[in-house]
């Protein structure tokens, strides 16, 4: 009996679309059939041999046999059909959309990869671009809002930007003809006391003007206005949106109602709408300025000017007006003005510059993340067009266009990035819910962030991007197609792998720039949270009180309840420790006070300038700050005894570099007479701290004792409290003894010094998770890359491999060949990526901390692991190539 | 067989469904039946048969089953389900009416 399983096997060609177990059991059955056949055959007396022959018979056209089989036995969709020539161009792309759908449902592994790659790409555009949009792009709500600028004031000597002071202010209000309108406005605090708890409020002073200067319509009754803050009739106040809802609950009849700040009857007259900010969402309500502020001198600058521009008048013009009225007042009052320039920015501008570079950095980083997705999608459809070339062919040949082929290659990337687009919208759409929640709360208008309309016009841009560019390349193969008397023969593979290459050293090298910055960024954070901040935090809780009239209108009163408060809390069970200081370590922005030094002489506008810090006597103690020469403040400096100060080490280098400072003299020289007399004795020199940052050299300062000097910010003062256990826990006791002195005092911003410490770097961690973030994603698409393209140059290398492995080539050898070609690209891309990291990088300097650009070691490491990265990508191929049976190889010639 | 494709394939269908609604049949059975019972006129044979009868079992109207007897190969045999029965059930009307219209413009009576 014939083996009538082998004998089929022959016949039958390989029903290679079926798996192993299916295939059996066809050959199988028909090998049961035929045995069938034969044993009849046989037993009706035909001879043996003519019998096989017979029984065999209909299986002699084995390719039909087996397609036969195939296709009745494997549920297979009809082969979409192109669309046809001919017809309207609208008609054009309604087909070719539909036939570009019914590819992708045919290879959904390709859809997949590509949809997901383009959603990553599309989707981090977008989240980034609708932040930039709401904190640079997205127009303040002023009334024609470019024609609002700022006065910004800068002396060479300055180390931050002040305000303006108000008799500057009065001048220019006087002289400038550029501007239809000018207003002021002063950072204050508030104590609203009518509520069920008392609140501190950050709100401003403004003057009449300010409001018309601005131009933004109320949502409910009035601005302020210029009859406002003239003297006598009512104080009145507006609301911001966001405290109107907080402290009362959106109350629609809210105007006309008076509320209980400063001890004084505020009338509120207006709420402003959500988007009104001015200048920083801190400032939460406008007063309007009653007591004349006559007398304030000309260097006491802390004020905001703003000014509205004349139509027709040019930013250039009014500049060169204001740089004219600065020069005569610099001659007419050099004591105050010498040095001191003057510059106009746009409103807007004023507030959200300082996290412009940040920003660019982050969207120049997701721009290449998207760069490197279309690559990738490039690389993907470049191996699919390879494999539908006779399609390709055919339709040439039958009379469509090469136009029309482009046309189809376009609108299937344009249908594959409009997918990806929606997925990316709604992933975009998470990410800004993510970042308003937990974005840091110092990048203005962060919480603004939306999708909205402009930013799905921007996505939907970035998705024609992101389809036309990767289907260019297979689209100029489609049209390049032979013609039909050429054959069918594969494209020139080496023309393929030649743009497969190209695009995966171009990937590399974009992923690379993405890592250079990351590893940058992230050395630079990790240096900068290792600054010694000069202090010790461990277990201080920080709390903040604002002490307000009627209650304490004196210095001297709130002298008092400072001094109970230290007591107070010092004696509360777990404290080991209380001190009172002016302004919060990283948590205040601190000023420079004019001073001069007992026999030296400084010329007019050239007074060194130190900051004053009110403490406590055991300030330096609690935060254990190190007295490095003389002493610290003691409890036997007190309000009549000898005038005492402490510097740090940065006065004593600049003003006493070859001398000892203690024993010598300075005098404040504010130019308020009352707080300036008499002169103060250095009696110690402590260690310098981080005071503005942990990125920002300390500057000069003088620490006082709180009791000696009449200083009306005294009303301001932050508590240091060490505790012996966690100091959260601790912090509704203090609270509690706090409000026993006195009810009526909020007490606010009660945190651990640690929160302080993290918060000062808030920004910089989200900046630097950002782009490490997209440097990851960067990395993982390039992996992909790499892992398809060399994927694809082994399968077309596989007759080669497999005779090289019956020539005696090794496993070992195989992959060896394929991870040096693997990392010859990459390592080509490494290179390729410094150049550009080099020229990049600039747009770091923001971020960037104790780290060049250039830093040898993190352009290394990054290139150790993007070539990692990719060597690992290359080696799943390598293996699959390793392993392939050379006599299968061959035999599938 | 001269007729059109699809009709060739429709009534091998019928036919296959009607042997197997008489009882449950292997391969080799079903094509000697369809010889044997249309004296030769009609002939399936292996290349035919099978992918018809895996088409049937695709579509869920025939469920095949191998079958071992003692000393002999195993048989694959096919067994007609509830949804092949509706199907034979229809087709069996729509051929009727095929062949009485047939029959009343062509005048052919069906064997």
């Amino acid at each position: 009996m014939p083996d009538w399983q082998r004998l089929i096997r022959a016949r039958v060609a390989p029903l290679s679309e079926l798996d192993a177990a299916r295939e059996a059991d066809i050959v199988d059955e028909l090998a049961q059939h035929v045995a069938e056949h034969y044993a009849e055959l046989v037993a009706t007396g035909v001879a043996d041999a003519d019998a096989v022959e017979r029984a065999l018979a209909p299986l002699n056209d084995p390719a039909r046999v087996a397609r036969e089989i195939a296709r009745a036995d494997r549920p297979r969709r009809a082969a979409p059909v192109p669309p046809p020539a001919g017809g309207s161009v609208v008609g054009h792309a309604g087909r070719d959309i539909r036939y570009a759908l019914r590819l992708l449902r045919r290879a959904p592994g390709f859809a997949a990869a590509a949809i997901v790659t383009l959603a990553l790409g599309i989707g981090a555009n977008v989240a980034i671009f609708s932040v930039v949009r709401a904190v640079v792009l997205k127009p303040p709500p002023y009334r024609d809002p470019t024609r609002v600028l700022s006065f910004l004031n800068s002396q060479s000597s300055a180390a931050t930007q002040p305000g303006s002071s108000l008799p500057d202010y009065e001048d220019w209000k006087r002289q400038l003809t550029s501007f239809e309108s000018m207003g002021l406005l002063s950072g204050w605090t508030f104590n609203i006391t009518s509520l069920e708890l008392p609140e501190r409020v950050f709100g401003a002073r403004v003057t009449g003007s300010l409001f018309p200067t601005l131009g933004t319509a109320p949502l409910l009754g009035r601005g302020i206005e210029p009859a406002d803050d003239r003297p006598g009739g009512d104080e009145v106040v507006v609301l911001g949106y966001a405290v109107w809802r907080r402290l009362f609950a959106g109350d629609p009849g809210i105007v006309g109602r008076p509320v209980m700040m400063e001890g004084r009857p505020h009338i509120v007259i207006g709420v402003m709408p959500p988007r009104f900010r001015f200048p920083t969402g801190e400032v939460e309500l406008w007063a309007a300025i009653k007591d004349n502020m006559t007398g304030m001198p000309r260097n006491s600058r802390f004020m905001n000017v703003v000014g509205r521009l004349k139509a027709g008048v040019t930013l250039e013009s009014a500049q060169a007006e204001l740089d004219a009225t600065t020069a005569q007042l610099e001659a007419a009052y050099p004591e105050t003005n010498k040095g001191w320039r003057v510059r106009l920015v746009g409103a807007h501008e004023a507030v959200v510059g300082n996290t412009k570079p940040a920003l660019m950095a982050l969207a120049g980083a997701v721009g290449l993340v998207l760069l490197i997705a279309c690559a990738n999608v490039s690389n993907l459809l470049l191996a699919r067009a390879s494999s539908r070339r006779r399609e390709s062919t055919i339709r040439l040949a039958v009379g469509a266009s090469r136009g029309r082929l482009v046309a189809q290659c376009l609108t299937e990337g344009i249908v594959l990035s409009t997918i990806g687009g929606v997925c990316g919208i709604a992933a975009a759409y998470g990410a800004v819910q993510v970042v308003v929640a937990f974005g840091p709360a110092d990048i203005p208008r962060l919480s603004e962030t939306a999708v909205d309309a402009p930013v799905l016009g921007f996505a939907l841009l970035v998705a024609i991007l992101a389809g036309t560019l990767p289907s260019l390349a297979p689209a100029m193969r489609a049209s390049r197609a032979s013609s039909l008397k050429d054959g069918f023969g594969d494209y020139s593979t080496t023309g393929r792998s030649r743009v497969g290459a190209i695009l995966i050293v171009c990937e590399v090298a974009l992923a690379m720039t993405l890592a250079v910055a990351g590893a940058l960024v992230l050395k630079s954070f990790a240096r900068l949270t290792a600054v010694p901040p000069g202090f010790n935090s461990e277990r201080i809780l920080t709390l903040k009180v604002f002490l307000t009239p009627p209650g304490y209108r004196t210095v001297a009163s709130a002298k008092q309840y400072i001094g109970s408060a230290i007591v107070r809390m010092a004696s509360v069970p777990g404290v080991e420790a209380a001190a009172a200081i002016s302004q919060l370590p990283l948590g205040d922005p601190s000023s420079g006070q004019p001073f001069t030094i007992e026999g030296r002489t400084f010329a007019p506008g050239e007074r060194p300038a130190a900051d004053y810090r009110a403490i406590s006597p055991n300030y330096f103690d609690t935060l254990r700050i190190p007295v490095r020469q003389g002493r610290g403040i003691s409890e036997d400096d007190r309000e009549n005894g000898a005038m005492v100060v402490v510097v740090n080490e940065a006065m004593a280098r600049r003003f006493w570099p070859h001398e000892d400072p203690i024993g010598r003299r300075i005098h404040w020289a504010t130019g308020y007479p009352q707080f300036d007399s008499p002169p103060h004795t250095i009696v110690g020199v402590v260690a310098d701290i981080k005071s503005d940052g942990l990125d920002k050299p300390e500057r000069p300062a003088v620490y006082a004792p709180y009791t000696q000097r009449a200083f009306p910010w005294m009303r301001w003062s932050s508590f240091v409290v060490r505790t012996r256990g966690e100091p959260e826990s601790m912090a509704r006791l203090i609270r509690q003894e706090l409000t026993k002195i006195d009810p009526l005092q909020p007490i606010y911003q009660v945190a651990p010094l640690d929160d302080v410490l993290a918060q000062s770097v808030a920004a910089r961690r989200f900046h630097t998770g950002m782009i490490d973030l997209f440097a990851l994603l960067a990395l993982a698409l390039c992996a992909v890359g790499v892992y398809g393209t060399i994927g694809y140059w082994v399968a077309e290398r596989s007759r080669e491999i497999g005779v090289r492995m019956a020539l005696g080539a090794t496993g070992r050898g195989i992959r060896a060949m394929v991870v040096a070609r693997a990392t010859t690209l990459t390592a080509a891309g490494v290179v390729l990526g410094i150049g550009l990291s080099l020229v990049t990088s600039r747009l770091l300097s923001s971020l960037l901390f104790a780290v060049r650009p250039s830093d040898a070691g993190t352009i290394a490491t990054a290139s150790v692991v993007v070539l990692a990265a990719s060597a690992a990508a290359a080696y799943v191929p390598a293996r699959r190539a390793s392993s392939v049976d050379p006599l299968t190889v061959i035999r599938g010639e | 067989m001269s007729h059109d494709r699809e009709l060739r394939k429709g009534s091998a269908e019928v036919l296959i469904l009607s042997l197997l609604d008489e009882r449950d049949r292997h391969g080799y059975e079903l094509a000697k039946l369809i010889e044997q019972r249309s004296d030769g006129a009609l002939k399936f044979h292996v290349a035919s048969l099978y992918p018809t009868l895996y088409r049937l079992e695709r579509r869920g109207l025939i469920q095949g089953r191998w079958v071992e007897k003692n000393g002999q190969r195993r048989k694959r045999f096919y067994r007609l389900t509830a949804g092949g029965q509706k199907m034979l059930a229809s087709q069996r009307r729509s051929w009727s009416a095929f062949f009485s219209a047939l029959n009343r413009v062509a005048r052919i009576r069906p064997a």
